[in-house]
Parts: C-alpha cells; sequence; structure tokens
C-alpha cells in the first residue's frame, strides 16, 4: 500500500493540482472580449499574469511538508510469555530430565574403543615344517651256518702213516696217534641266501669250535674268509682245545662289508695222540665249526629285508606365532597339509599322527602306504582341532606334535638299500584361525586411533563466562571378553572453539577387569568425575568436542595366563553425564538479533519497555541490549535493565519460591538512532548464582520465568 | 492479517490524504444557471438554451467538491517562523468543539453526454462516473492519532461514529424536461447505477481505554462493535498487482437505481422558484460483496501469548498485530447488501430585473448523510449581458465554513460553450486555507435555440405551450 501512495508524490502532486483550478480562472477573467481569436491572441499574456498571479498565491512549498512535530506517544502491553527452563533449553536430545526434573546433559558415544581378537593374535598364514627321515640301519636277521671238518677230511694232509693208522682203526678203540696236518685244509660253506652283499653298521658273527675227537687239539689256526671279496674276515687261533672242549670267538662286523659267501681255511692243526690211552677212533668225527650272526644292522647291501620299524618318533610343526606363546589353541578353521617323499626302494608303511590334538575327542592319525620312489600327500582339517602345543619340553608352546612310525615292508626277493636314502616330510598349516587360545600374548603395545567425540555442548553456544559444574562425570562402560590383563594409557583433551585454550581430562590410565575363566564376560563400567579427573576444569573451557588417543598394553601386570576366543572383543562406551548443577558469578548470555529486518527506520523516537517479571529461575538476570557497529562491531550504544532479582533458593540451590521484579527501561532517542543505523542488537543477559555465585544452583526443567511486556513509544511516523 | 492492514492504510489515506487532492468549486453558484446544460444534474428540470448539446468526452463536465467540518489544508500544516517546512500538527482540529468531525470529497466526470430538443422536450442522456467519499472521525480519533494514548490512562477516547464512506459508481442516465403548464416545467430522470467500489461502516461503536495494569504494565480495553461492507475491492485487497482497471470499470456486477426529479416554476415575470430532488435510489452490492463484522462490547487486550523457546513463523511484532486483530472478534462474510445514495434537495428562488440582465437568487441545499443532514445556504447574483455570456457572483454558508463566495460564467463562442463555477472563490487564492471548496467546469458543444435569458419565452396557445 505504501507503495501505491507514496508520501513524495502526493506532497509533489499537491501543488500542481491545486493551482490548475486557479489558472483556468484566471485565464477566464482575462477575457474581456467574445471574438475566439481575440482570446486566442491574448493567451500569452493572460498565461503571463496568470503564472503571477499563481505565483503569489500558491507560495507554500509542499515539498516541504514534514511530520517530525507527529509524535504520539502510545503506551500498549505487548508480549506475555513464560519461559520454562526446559524450553527455554531448547530441543536437544542431549539435555534429559531426572526423575526430580533435573536437567542433565547427557551424551553418549558408543565404541570408543574397539579391540577384537584378531588385532591381538595374528596367526601366520602358512607354517611349514620341512623334515628328513634317512632309511637308517636295516636290522638283518640272525644267521647260523654249521660245518664240520671230519677227521675223515683231514687225512689227505696228514701223515701218510698216520693217515692209514687212522684209516685203518677206524671203528676200533686204541691209541690215537698224534698227526700233525701237514697242508691247510679248506671247508666252504654254502652262501647265505638272504643277502648277497651288506655293509654293516652293527653286528656279531659268534663263532664256535667244538672239538669232537677223543684227543686234545692243539695249535689250531684258521680263517674265515669271504670267498667273493677274498677277505679274511676272521683268523682264530687255539692253542688248545681239549676233547670234546668248545671254543668260542667273535667277528665284530660293524663296518665290515661282506658277501653272503664264506669259507674256513684251517692252516694248522695237531694233536699229541692218546697214548697211552685207547681211545675210539671214528673218522666221522673231527672239528665242528658253527658260526652265529647276529644282531646286525645293515648300511647298506642287497639283500632281502624283512618287515621293520624304521621310524617311531614325534616331529613338531612350528606354528610360527612369533613371540606369542600359545599353548592351547582351537582352530576355527584351517587346513594341516603334509607331503611324504620317499627316495626308498623300500615301501614304506606311515602312521602319522596330531598326537596332543583332537577333534571331537578323536586324535587325527593317517596310515598309509608309501611306495618305493614315490610321494604321498593328504591334509587334516584343522576346524575344531583342539591341539595342545606344550608337548615339546624345550619349547612347551607353539609346537604341535606329530606323531610318525615308519615301517618297511618285507621284500620278497632282494633289494638294494642304502641307509642315506630319505623320506622327506613336510608339513604346512594353512590359513589358520583359532577359535580359542589360550596362552600368553606378552607384553604388546597397540595404538588408540585419535578419535573425537563431539560433544555438543550447543546450549553454550551464546553464552560466556565461567561456569563450574558441580558433579559432571565422565562413564566409560566396557564389556571385556579377552582373559587378558588390559590397560589403556589414554590422552583425554578439548579446545574451547573460542578461545582455542587447551584442557586435558587428566585421565591417564584406564584398567579394565578382565575374566578370570574362560567364556566370562566382564561387563564394568569406571567413572571418572571431580575426585579422579579434571572434569570440571575440563567442562568450564567449555570445549566443543574431547579428542582422546593413546594405546592400550596387554599383560601390563605380568599376568601370565592369557584366553581368548575368535569372538572376544572388549567395546569400551562412552557417556558424559553433567547435571546442569552449577555455580557461576558472571555467566553471560548473548544473542544477536536482526531486528529490523531490511528496514532502514524505526519509526520510534523514544521509549521505554516495562517488564513484570516472575523470576523463578535460581539466578540473578541482568540484562542488556547492546548496539554493535555494523562495520567495526564495538559496541557504540547499551541499555541496561535493572537487575532481574533470583528466585528464593535455599542451601542448596533449589527454589523455594519465584521473586517478582519490575523493571523499567528507557530507550533514549540517541540509542533508538543507533540501533536504527546498526541493524542488529545484542541481548546480553548476565547470571549471577545464589550467593553471589558461590552456590551451586540446579537447573530443574520446570523452573520458569513468567514475562509480561508492555512498552511505551514515542513514534516517528 | 492483510485486509485489515489495507482497510487500515486505507482509513488513514482517506482521512488524511483525500482531502488534499480535492480542488475548489462546487454546485451551490451553479444551482439556477440555466445557460449550462449540465445544471440539470441538480435539477432534471433545467433545460439547456440550445436545441442540441454534446459534450465532450470527459470534458464536459468535471466537478469536485470538498468539505471537512473540521480543518482547512491551513489548519494541520503549519509554517513556523524557525523554518519554511510545513509541519503537520493537528492541535488544532483535535479541539474542534464538534464531537464527531467529517470531511467529504465528491468527484463527478461525464465520461458521455448528450442532450436534445424534441417538440417542448428537452432529453438528456450520458453516462457520468461519479466518486463519493465521507470519513468521520471523532475528536478523540484525532487526539490518539496526534497524542497516541500514553496521555489517556485510565481515560476513555470515544471513537464511536468514526468510519469511512466510499462509493464509485458510473451513472447512466436519461432525463427529460418538459414544460407541465405556462411557465412550469418538469423534469424527470431515471439513472441507471453501474456501483464499482463500495465501502461503508455501518453504525461503529468504538472506544479505547488504556488501563495501567500491575502485572502486565498496561491494559487495553476496547469497544469495537461496527461493520464494514466493502464490494469491489477484492483485487486490490488481495493483490495490488491483479488489479485491472478494464475490469474494474466493466464489471457489471452491482446494479442500482435513481431516480432524480425537479420544477422550475416561474412566477411572473420577475420571480421564479426551482425544487429539486437528486439522487433518490440504491444500490446492490453483488459483486464480491465483503463484510466484516465485529460486536464485541469490550475487548481486554494484555499482550500476546508468545513463546520465544520454539521457532515461530512469525515475529513477535507480527504476532502482536495478528493478536490486535483477532481481538477484535471480526467475522468476515460475504452478504449481499444495498446502499442508498445520499439523496439531495435543493430549493431555490430567483428575482429578474425587468430586463432579465440581472438575477438574484436564493438557494437552500441540502443533503442527507449518514447520521446527519448537511445543508447550505447560498445568495447570487447573476449578470447576463448576452445570450453567450452570463457571469454570477454567490454567497454560501456552511455551518463549519460560513464564509464563501463564489463565482460562475458560461461563455459560448459557436459551436462551443465553455463554463467554470466555484463555490468558494478565495479558493483560488488561498486554497490552503479553506474547509470547503468545490468547482465545476466543462465544454460542450452547443448548437443554441432562441435566447431566453434563463427564462425560456413561452407563448401558451390554448392548451398548447409553445417555446420560441
Amino acid at each position: 500500500m505504501d507503495e501505491q501512495w507514496p508520501k513524495q508524490s502526493w506532497q509533489e502532486a499537491v501543488p500542481g493540482l491545486v493551482c490548475l483550478p486557479i489558472i483556468l480562472l484566471k485565464v477566464l477573467l482575462a477575457f474581456n472580449s467574445f471574438s475566439i481569436f481575440e482570446t486566442m491572441k491574448r493567451i500569452p499574456v493572460v498565461l503571463f499574469f496568470s503564472l503571477l498571479m499563481i505565483l503569489s498565491s500558491c507560495k507554500k512549498d509542499f515539498s516541504k511538508i514534514t511530520v517530525s512535530d507527529w509524535n504520539p506517544n502510545v503506551v500498549a502491553p505487548f508480549i506475555q510469555t513464560e519461559l520454562t527452563l526446559r524450553n527455554l533449553m531448547g530441543v536437544d536430545s542431549s539435555l534429559q530430565t531426572n526423575d526430580d526434573s533435573l536437567m542433565v546433559f547427557f551424551y553418549q558415544r558408543d565404541s570408543i574403543l574397539t579391540v577384537t581378537a584378531d588385532s591381538l593374535v595374528n596367526l601366520p598364514d602358512t607354517a611349514t615344517s620341512v623334515y628328513e627321515f634317512s632309511l637308517g640301519d636295516l636290522m638283518i636277521e640272525d644267521i647260523s651256518q654249521e660245518a664240520l671238518v671230519a677227521l675223515s677230511d683231514l687225512l689227505p694232509y696228514l701223515d701218510p702213516t698216520v693217515a692209514d693208522s687212522l684209516s685203518a682203526n677206524d671203528g676200533n678203540t686204541t691209541v690215537f696217534p698224534p698227526f700233525q696236518l701237514q697242508a691247510p685244509v679248506t671247508v666252504n660253506l654254502p652262501p647265505y641266501n638272504q643277502y648277497e652283499t651288506l655293509t654293516f653298521s652293527a653286528g656279531y658273527f659268534d663263532i664256535q669250535i667244538a672239538n669232537q675227537l677223543p684227543v686234545t687239539l692243539k695249535n689250531i689256526r684258521f680263517d674265515i674268509l669271504d670267498v667273493v671279496n677274498n677277505l679274511v674276515v676272521q683268523t682264530v687261533v687255539l692253542d688248545q682245545l681239549l676233547s670234546g672242549e668248545v671254543a668260542h670267538d667273535t667277528v665284530f662286523l660293524e663296518g665290515k662289508t661282506l658277501s653272503n659267501t664264506f669259507s674256513y681255511v684251517i692252516h694248522a692243526v695237531e694233536s699229541e695222540g692218546s697214548y697211552p690211552d685207547s681211545v675210539l677212533i671214528d673218522l666221522s668225527k673231527g672239528l665242528s665249526l658253527q658260526m652265529n650272526a647276529r644282531e646286525m644292522y645293515v648300511v647298506s647291501g642287497f639283500a632281502k629285508i624283512e618287515n621293520q620299524i624304521i621310524y617311531s618318533t614325534h616331529e613338531w610343526v612350528d606354528m610360527d606365532f612369533g613371540d606369542t606363546k600359545v599353548w592351547e589353541i582351537l582352530f576355527a578353521g584351517g587346513e594341516l597339509q603334509y607331503h611324504m617323499q620317499s627316495n626308498l626302494n623300500l615301501t614304506l608303511n606311515i602312521l602319522l599322527q596330531l598326537s596332543s590334538a583332537d577333534v571331537d575327542g578323536v586324535v587325527p592319525e593317517n596310515i598309509f602306504d608309501l611306495p618305493a620312489k614315490s610321494f604321498y600327500e593328504n591334509s587334516w582339517d584343522l576346524a575344531n582341532m583342539h591341539v595342545d602345543l606344550t608337548q615339546d619340553s624345550s619349547q612347551p608352546y607353539n609346537r604341535m606334535p606329530i606323531f610318525l612310525k615308519l615301517m618297511v615292508e618285507p621284500t620278497t626277493g632282494m633289494v638294494a638299500f642304502d641307509s642315506s636314502d630319505k623320506v622327506i616330510a613336510t608339513f604346512a598349516a594353512k590359513e589358520m584361525v583359532a577359535e580359542s587360545i589360550k596362552g600368553n600374548l606378552g607384553k604388546h603395545l597397540y595404538p588408540i586411533d585419535e578419535d573425537t567425540i563431539q560433544l555438543d555442548l550447543s546450549f553454550f553456544d551464546n553464552i560466556s563466562g565461567q561456569i563450574v559444574f558441580d558433579d559432571p562425570a565422565l562413564k566409560l562402560s566396557y564389556e571385556n571378553g579377552f582373559g587378558i590383563p588390559l590397560v589403556a594409557h589414554t590422552s583425554f583433551y578439548g579446545v574451547n572453539p573460542v578461545t582455542g585454550s587447551y584442557v586435558d581430562l587428566g585421565i591417564d590410565s584406564v584398567v579394565f577387569n578382565y575374566p578370570v575363566t574362560e567364556g566370562e564376560v566382564v561387563t564394568d563400567s569406571i567413572v571418572f568425575d571431580k575426585t579422579n579427573s579434571n572434569i570440571v576444569n575440563f567442562l568450564a573451557e567449555r570445549p566443543d568436542n574431547m579428542v582422546f588417543s593413546g594405546d592400550y598394553e596387554t599383560n601390563w601386570n605380568n599376568d601370565t595366563v592369557n584366553f581368548f576366543t575368535r569372538s572376544s572383543s572388549l567395546f569400551v562406551n562412552s557417556e558424559i553425564r553433567v547435571p546442569l548443577v552449577f555455580s557461576t558469578s558472571s555467566l553471560v548470555f548473548s544473542d544477536t538479533v536482526n531486528f529490523l529486518e531490511g528496514q532502514a527506520d524505526i519509526p520510534v523516537g523514544s521509549g521505554a519497555l516495562h517488564l513484570n517479571v516472575v523470576n523463578g529461575l535460581p539466578f540473578d538476570l541482568a540484562i542488556s541490549l547492546l548496539v554493535p557497529d555494523s562495520i567495526t562491531g564495538e559496541i557504540i550504544d547499551q541499555v541496561d535493565f535493572d537487575v532481574i532479582k533470583s528466585a528464593m533458593v535455599d542451601i542448596n540451590g533449589k527454589v523455594l519460591s519465584p521473586t517478582e521484579s519490575n523493571v523499567t527501561t528507557v530507550f533514549s532517542k540517541s540509542f533508538i538512532n543507533n540501533m536504527s543505523r546498526a541493524n542488529t542488537l545484542m541481548l546480553s543477559a548476565k547470571t549471577v548464582t545464589a550467593e553471589g555465585g558461590s552456590v551451586p544452583v540446579g537447573l530443574y526443567s520446570d523452573y520458569k520465568l513468567s514475562l509480561a511486556i508492555s512498552f511505551e513509544a514515542e513514534l516517528q511516523p | 492479517m492483510r485486509t485489515y492492514t489495507i482497510i487500515l492504510k486505507s482509513f488513514v489515506w482517506l482521512m488524511l490524504v483525500l482531502p488534499l487532492l480535492s480542488m475548489a468549486q462546487s454546485g451551490l453558484t451553479e444551482y439556477g444557471m440555466g445557460g449550462i446544460p449540465q445544471a440539470s444534474a441538480q435539477n432534471p428540470a433545467f433545460r439547456p438554451h440550445a436545441s442540441l448539446v454534446i459534450g465532450l468526452p470527459g470534458m464536459s463536465s468535471v466537478s469536485a467538491a470538498v468539505y471537512n467540518t473540521s480543518f482547512s489544508f491551513d489548519d494541520i500544516f503549519v509554517q513556523k517562523p524557525s523554518d519554511d517546512s510545513l509541519h503537520f500538527d493537528l492541535t488544532r482540529p483535535i479541539n474542534s468543539k464538534a464531537d464527531i468531525n467529517y470531511f467529504s470529497e465528491d468527484v463527478v466526470v461525464d465520461l458521455l453526454m448528450l442532450g436534445f430538443k424534441i417538440d417542448n422536450t428537452f432529453l438528456t442522456m450520458g453516462i457520468r462516473n461519479r466518486l463519493t467519499s465521507r470519513v468521520y472521525y471523532t475528536n478523540d480519533l484525532l487526539r490518539f492519532i496526534w497524542q497516541g494514548n500514553a496521555g489517556y490512562i485510565d481515560q476513555q477516547l470515544n471513537l464511536s461514529g468514526s468510519g469511512v464512506y466510499q462509493e464509485h459508481l458510473n451513472d447512466y442516465y436519461l432525463g427529460l424536461s418538459f414544460p407541465v403548464t405556462y411557465g412550469v416545467d418538469m423534469g424527470v430522470r431515471v439513472n441507471f447505477l453501474q456501483g464499482l467500489s463500495n465501502l461503508e461502516t455501518q453504525t461503529p461503536q468504538l472506544a479505547l481505554l488504556t488501563r495501567a495494569n500491575q502485572q502486565t504494565g498496561y491494559e487495553l480495553i476496547a469497544q469495537t462493535d461496527f461493520q464494514i461492507h466493502t464490494s469491489g475491492f477484492s483485487d486490490l485487497m488481495s493483490d495490488s498487482t491483479s488489479f485491472s482497471a478494464v475490469n474494474y470499470f466493466l464489471a457489471f456486477n452491482n446494479i442500482g437505481f435513481s431516480l432524480d426529479a425537479g420544477i422550475n416554476a416561474r412566477l411572473g415575470d420577475q420571480f421564479a422558484v426551482q425544487a429539486s430532488v437528486v439522487d433518490f435510489g440504491k444500490i446492490y452490492w453483488y459483486g464480491n460483496p465483503q463484510t466484516y463484522n465485529s460486536s464485541a462490547d469490550m475487548v481486554s487486550f494484555t499482550g500476546v501469548e508468545y513463546d520465544f523457546t520454539i521457532d515461530n513463523e512469525s515475529t513477535p511484532a507480527e504476532v502482536y498485530l495478528d493478536s490486535l486483530s483477532s481481538l477484535l472478534h471480526v467475522k468476515e462474510s460475504k452478504n449481499i447488501y444495498a446502499t442508498a445514495l445520499r439523496t439531495k434537495l435543493f430549493l431555490n428562488g430567483q428575482y429578474f430585473t425587468l430586463n432579465r440582465k440581472n438575477s438574484f437568487n436564493m438557494l437552500f441545499a441540502g443533503r442527507f448523510l449518514e447520521e446527519s443532514f448537511e445543508y447550505a445556504l447560498s445568495f447570487g447574483y447573476t449578470f447576463a449581458p448576452s445570450d453567450k455570456f452570463a457571469l454570477k457572483f454567490s454567497y454560501s454558508y456552511l455551518k463549519y465554513a460560513p464564509l464563501n463566495i463564489g463565482m460562475g460564467f458560461y461563455f459560448s463562442f459557436k459551436p462551443f460553450q465553455i463554463y467554470f463555477t466555484t463555490d468558494n472563490l478565495a479558493a483560488a487564492f488561498k486554497p490552503t486555507g479553506q474547509k470547503y471548496m468545490g468547482f465545476h467546469f466543462g465544454i460542450n458543444i452547443l448548437i443554441p435555440s432562441v435566447y431566453h435569458n434563463d427564462i425560456p419565452i413561452q407563448k401558451q396557445i390554448g392548451k398548447t405551450i409553445i417555446e420560441e
């Protein structure tokens, strides 16, 4: 509507409109003739005089109309409002109300620290162990071979006289004549069919020499000859061998390589005869030679091999857990692969057994044949396998025992063999996933990445000054499933976004309780309040967020028993709970109001506001209206209201009854002019709690301030 | 809210600004100047000295009048010795003796006009655009506007009777003037009225009491009993940019009829009397009628409830104004209504000298306003040296503007006639000092008949009256 009838336009229109009829009138009065032509001639003269008359009569300058004297004084009630603290604080999910209506700033942030099992133990992707098994010494069964050098065999090699005598008295009892072997006698033994040649690592040939003749033999000397190798294995020398007497000798086989064909070469034997005694001469009797091979172990050769165990032992798969000592582990997944490569000419029957492990009570094992010059591979699924890794006394952790039993299958024919031939066994644990671990993780530090908790103390945004909360608390609640002593070395600090000042919360370490029995989860909390932290001063600085970082340490107290499962975790949640009980001597709330909203002028010369306040709040209010310079922001003018007195409070700072105040504030013309130029207005409300700020007061949501505002204004339309 | 604001602003505008736009002269001097065809507007019995009259479109008749019972321009715009500015000052008006004052404004423009003579009957027809406004105000209302209410704590400000009447219409008329007997002419005019817009306040009972209040500081107690009819303003009130002048002037939603009648009787050769009644009729307002009704006896206002703690869509000031409006308990309805034209009465007596070049007259004029009867007396002297020219001077008395010297003339130069009348000649020299101003002027194409010097020469032959 203002645009339709601007003040300036009608003011400007008035002179012309008023004078128009006057002009017309004066023109008409100028006629003294009825001739239109005469009239036309006189028009300039008429207009000239008309103009003079207009100037003389319309002297008012309508462009200079002013309403500066129009200053009506109006009074009127303006606003009635009731401000409860709950409404005053606004809709803020961080503000909660206790049952007793006390307002509490509550902030919760879950999982400010999360520790999972895989962050504590990192199982290797693959743990490989390789073992070589040499064939070693094979056992050869005992062999016994007997030979008789009968008297008749010796006759050709005796003096012929003696030989004849003996031959003549064969079967007779007579004096046995003395004799002496004239030339060596060779007695060949049949070859052994158990082998062709062998190299012994141990073993014995027991030689038993028995004198079947009825006379004493003396100076007996014979060789045991390896016929194939033409090697004298042993030379036996006996000084005397009584009739019926048996003599023994032993050949040590270690280090010898022998064929399977032997002969006795008797170099000397003699007797003095039985004279004067008569004895039965029996040519079939003689010198009995018996050779017993026993306890033979061979390292190579060509022989028939009998069934025998060549290895029965425990080997160890090193799980490669680093310095983490795992005593027991229950796998959730993974695979233990094994590969057996044989370079032997022998077929092996192999037993593999994870002797300290079980799957549902069954010890994992595998029996299989490994043919000569071949390989075998297989694997065990580690899932659900429980393993005791302490069986190695030299390293009672991280070592999985594997029992191996290698048996040689008996051969039907002779086979060549060598003790250096090997069987190579490879064990590889892959993709291990632990379901549970028991052991000792050692002392380790793990970093806590820096994180920020937004405190969202938005209701502080427009508040300055010192505020001291009475009983704020930071509660760290946690669930700990690790049977591990854990401590977090922390740094909590905040920064005031306005002043930039830094303040430490004063929490250096957080010790977490932990389960003492497997499967237990400890749920607990730690509260940091004014007794054990710097939280009061921390909040007094009004940081907009809380930054925390640090590290956590395992086995900080040298505890040696750790256990945890794959699902074990430590979750730490934070709660900040600040009951709005505080004291202050100079808390200033301020806000900027863009009250003109684009209008340049305030049509008010001066004025006053009358406030009737029923104050149910437990603090004095000193309200000021400040006018900032629109460019520099410097306060160029201000109006201070009389102090609105605090409600009556008890010794605990709780409101007993509201206090009524009537406040009148006059706005001078200069203030309104300054306000008009500034375009903005700052509202400042300084509060002081009871007893000059020494008594903490609580903010209860039902506290309220009732306000009735009326105004008196000298308008300047 | 916007509607009320518009009404409020319109009220203030009409009250303070409209008089300043009005210009001098009215019809008191003109009455009886039979040589002016448009004089028949005041008395249908008047007939021009012509056989044919053609009004120049839009220029044949332009008249405006303003009458303020309380103050003149100079009364409210005061020049002080200290500077050359005109200071708006309502000190004088607020001390008026009358409790209720008003100012009225009438603007009439003939858009088309045609008149011709058929035998003894003169027939006129045309279209006339008429704007009539009146604003009533009490002294307390002016005091409230000028001084505010701070000086009237615990005193009631009486605003009853304050109101606005505005009517804008096109008048399609057909008039006849004919002799009924020797020396007596009678005229009748039938008007078809096309209402364009209307604003009318009815029987307002308004009062404002400001009281000191312990709890709220102040308390406003108001009596708000009024009814406002409007029609034709819907476009203006909803959105001024949607206003279409064509739609406005071609809307035939509001119709009415009125009748004008008059008589002009010669009493011998030197005397004559004329009497007329005009604007006897009604307009029925069908086009977007809006009625704002408030019938609250006493309304107490102690401020608005405002919650600063929530996101309000409106500022406190907006809520405040809305609350003030709602306190009036204004009910809005769309009821068809009718308004009566403000009927005017004229009674005039004339004396002619023997040569008929001079005449004197005395006029009683009045009109029925909303709550009163406004009257005026006028005395005039006319000098008519020829049939082409007449000059008249008058003195007019109005109750609140008792001293008005008027002047009028018409001047014919074939085929044109130009005329001009004003009731207050002083307005030409000092318009700002006048409470009453009015003028009427126009240009006609006029084919004259026999010159009669105001009184046609008639002869009666038997029962037949012959006009020479």
